[in-house]
């Protein structure tokens, strides 16, 4: 019997014999990997590269209503972009350039100066093939990694957790802000969302009450009569609603204590700019530095829609997107961690070629990525799409985004992409 | 009066005999010269100031219009018509952050109050009409020559049809030529249709040709079949927290198509379905963070929190009124609770409740509850008799055997005696339980 099965049978054994059949969905797979932590033998490699603090991290970076790519990496040398662009073009002469033909926009100093020390690749004209220009549809794809004729309602991120972490922590995935995205839905038990850590434990004037509360939200005896309507599907998007309520307040303050107590002690050791983001990263800065042992992080930082007047406020957006990751990068480096950490930006897509009259652009396809960190190949990776050749009047893509996602995987977070992605995608080598 | 009865009230609710004085606002014109004025000053510190004054202003201006609607929603005779309006507001969302100006916050909410109960195919023609949707989804910009997509997808995609449902993205051009010369006329702030403007030459929509305009659109669109489709099963969805099974689900459809879009037969035939009351659909639905507001507000017979802080709590749980996440409006459903989302809303209900670690004197957000009216002396004798009565007030229902347990222990801890602060707590953990968070 190989290890996997061994594994796989005592699991088994576990949610029938110890818990009883009838939990197995609701019970969160923390306890489980309690049961095996006790068994010595149970610790096997599979469950060894998804814990510890040293592991590798990825944190994704969401730029939320199609950020215009085109404006971000700039290929000043291309007449056609000036032609399609007469008022919101960004003029060669503004642009940072980092080859012949690309540039950054203007307000990317401090990602420019990472470029030139190796941190920063762009990732150029990603995008899949028959593109949605829907942003809620275009966002589901990237989440779920699915093809766009198809749908489904299991994060990308949730089935990395299911498949590569289990018996973890449910905060092997961390997500910022008060909405879960859609790539960290469905999973077994994994994933969590956090917006103010301040809030949250359960507060209260009685710590009988706050006793009384934790029973509550116990695993162990709540069901009570409600034991038959637990049995049902094991997805977390199906069953009952009062169940999905129940499991995530026990995961709530299951992780909360520990939360509490990294975010309490460490401070940031460098400064962070004001704004959601740069928050939102200085958060996630001190959950590293305190070795919370999360796998990925998730923020976002959202108004890339620019159908009108886009230039001043692409400008913003993208100046406080440089300052963030500068300020992200420094605390990370000045923690040592640097090297531990890689930063994905991704926007559902792109946005046409040709500014519209409004001064903005409307909904596209193909777009750049940027990655980041310690140990990301700098430079340029894949090709920059035609500027004449199009597809409905936007940018064909060149690289598909789940070559991006398999990279990391594969090459990153040592996990089998094939059975992530439920496909093989080929690797980019951009880290 | 029965349930029929009772229908028939809360769909009455379109009479016009609830008073509630809307907040002072800027008027529309006023601020958009103000506005104006602003920008075209020299950059500078005294620009900068102004600027920064004006948006203030309207800031200041929002948040009476946003304590307003919680009023309303609290006291209000005809509680369906609020709860259509927020839907409207959450259908075809548009955010302050874009718009900018108070009121047109407010007179967009005051369309959609008026359309409520009315007909989808009217309303949705005032939405294309009305200057908050206009330059949130940029229609006022929108040219003959270079029109812009905003507004015609997601009239498609979010607002009549679903997306991919039915049309094409040569029908999203099609239609964004058809929306044009649409503006707002500054000296007034309202709607004024520009000719000049306007693309009045042929399109072919949705397989139809002709010189359409946008309200022909809007008829074209409404004859397809999958818009009564996609507007029932969202107000199904909304009322009821489930899917409707297909069968449900066809009969709605086809009984909203049959009635031209009228909303009131739809409603009543919602509201009066079997199906409606089954036990997967009866509490099983997340609230939101508005109703969970109201609603604790309401069982403690007591008012709302201090308008700042209705603001605070609602945006920590993430329902910021006029300021939807994005076009698509609230997620809604399970997306309102996850793990942080929990614990908040129970350490909120403590501090509406005054059951939180600060010193009561201290905590400005608790709201005035006479908690010997909400457990008088009669319902004090014992902890399961106290518990099972504020269960019943909170929930309608006895809570779960294992919870109760759990708080009749903590009661029997707490010592013998039931006083306030005993009920207090007791409230505060009813408030705290799974149960709580669905209705």
């Amino acid at each position: 019997m190989s290890d996997e099965q061994t594994l796989r049978t005592r699991r088994q054994f576990l949610r029938t014999g110890v818990l009883g059949g009838a939990m197995a969905w609701t019970l969160p797979a923390f306890i489980e990997k309690t049961f095996f932590a006790l068994d010595a033998a149970a610790a096997d490699s599979a469950v060894q590269v998804a814990t510890g603090k040293d592991g590798p991290i990825l944190v994704i970076l969401q730029m939320a209503g199609g950020n215009d790519g085109l404006n971000m990496v700039v290929p000043y040398a291309d007449d056609a972009y000036y032609r399609a662009r007469p008022k919101i073009g960004i003029a060669a002469g503004n642009v940072l350039k980092v080859d012949d033909h690309i540039g950054l926009h203007p307000r990317l100093k401090t990602l420019r100066g990472f470029y030139d020390e190796g941190r920063l690749g762009v990732i150029q004209g990603v995008g899949y093939p028959n593109p949605n220009r829907s942003h809620f549809r275009s966002t589901d794809i990237w989440q779920t990694a699915t093809d766009s004729s198809k749908f489904a309602n299991k994060g990308w991120l949730a089935n990395y957790f299911d498949s590569c972490c289990k018996g973890e922590d449910p905060v092997v995935g961390v997500s910022i802000g008060s909405e879960t995205p859609l790539s960290f839905s469905g999973s077994a038990g994994a994933g969590i969302t956090l917006s103010r850590p301040d809030q949250f434990r359960f507060i209260s004037n009685d710590p009988a009450a706050g006793e009384a509360f934790a029973d509550m939200t116990s695993f162990s005896d709540n069901s009570g009569g409600s034991v038959q309507s637990l049995s049902g599907d094991k997805a977390q998007g199906e069953g009952n609603t009062l169940d999905f309520v129940r499991r995530t307040a026990l995961d709530a303050r299951i992780s909360s204590d520990r939360i509490l107590e990294i975010t309490r002690k460490s401070k940031a050791p460098v400064p962070y700019p004001g704004g959601r983001l740069a928050t939102d990263l200085n958060l996630v800065a001190r959950l590293i530095a305190g070795g919370l042992p999360t796998r990925v992080y998730y923020v976002s930082q959202g108004g890339y829609d620019t159908h009108s007047g886009q230039l001043g406020s692409h400008d913003r957006l993208l100046g406080e997107l440089d300052a963030s990751l500068g300020a992200f990068v420094a605390d990370l480096k000045s923690q040592g961690n640097l090297d531990r950490v890689t930063i994905m930006t991704f926007s559902e897509f792109g946005r046409r070629v040709s500014e519209n009259a409004s001064g903005g652009t409307d909904h596209g396809a193909a777009a750049p990525m940027f990655v980041l960190g310690g140990k990301v190949k700098a430079g340029l990776h894949g090709t920059q799409p035609s500027l004449t050749e199009l597809g409905d009047g936007d940018l064909i893509y060149t690289v598909d985004f789940r070559s991006v996602y398999a990279t990391m995987l594969d090459n990153w977070l040592h996990a089998p992409s094939e059975a992530v992605l439920g496909r093989k995608f080929p690797s980019l080598g951009f880290v | 009066m029965g349930r029929a009865g009772a229908v028939e009230y809360l769909l009455a609710g379109d009479e016009d005999t609830d008073i509630f004085p809307p907040p002072e606002l800027t008027p529309v014109a006023e601020a958009y010269w103000a506005f104006r004025q602003a920008n075209m000053m020299a950059e500078g510190e005294e620009k900068r100031e102004i600027l920064g004054e004006l948006r203030r202003a309207q800031d200041e201006q929002l948040r009476a219009v946003r304590a307003w609607w919680l009023q309303r929603m609290r006291y209000t005779r005809y509680p369906l018509r609020e709860k259509m309006t927020l839907f409207w507001h959450g259908h075809f969302a548009a955010s302050f952050d874009k718009v900018n100006s108070a009121n047109l916050m407010y007179q967009q909410n005051e369309t959609f109050r008026t359309h409520a109960l009315g007909n989808f195919n009217s309303l949705t023609k005032d939405v294309s009409r009305d200057p908050a949707m206009m330059r949130y989804l940029d229609l006022n910009r929108s040219e003959a020559r270079r029109p812009n997509e905003n507004f015609a997808r997601e009239l498609m995609e979010l607002f009549t049809l679903g997306e991919g449902v039915r049309y094409t993205e040569a029908d999203v051009r099609e239609a964004a030529r058809a929306l044009t010369g649409y503006r707002i006329t500054p000296a007034s702030g309202v709607f004024r249709y520009q000719p000049k403007a306007a693309d009045q030459t042929g399109k072919t929509f949705l397989g139809r040709t002709g010189n359409w305009n946008g309200d022909d659109v809007i008829d074209i669109i409404c004859e397809q079949p999958e818009c009564a489709t996609f507007i029932s099963r969202k107000i199904w969805v909304y009322l009821a927290g489930t899917e409707p099974g297909p069968d449900l689900h066809a009969r709605l459809a086809r009984h909203f198509q049959d009635s031209r879009y009228e909303l009131k037969p739809l409603l009543r035939e919602i509201l009066l379905s079997p199906e409606f009351y089954f036990p997967q659909v009866v509490r099983r639905q997340v609230k939101s963070p508005v109703q969970w507001l109201v609603q604790i507000s309401q069982s403690l017979e007591a008012p709302l929190p201090p308008p700042n802080a209705c603001e605070f709590m609602l945006r920590s749980m993430g329902q910021v009124l006029f300021a939807p996440p994005n076009v698509k409006g609230w997620a809604g459903g399970r997306s309102w609770i996850n793990g942080s989302t929990y614990l908040l809303r129970c350490n909120l209900a403590g501090t509406i409740a005054g059951a939180d670690d600060k010193p009561l004197e201290k905590s400005r957000d608790a709201i005035p509850v006479e908690w010997g009216r909400v457990a008088p002396a009669s319902m004090r004798k014992n902890p399961e008799e106290l518990c099972d009565s504020l269960a019943f007030r909170l929930l309608n229902v006895p809570l779960e055997p294992a919870d109760r347990q759990k708080v009749v222990a903590f009661l029997i801890k707490r010592g013998p005696e039931i006083n306030d602060a005993a009920v207090r707590d007791c409230a505060h953990l009813i408030m705290s339980t799974p149960e709580f968070q669905l209705t």
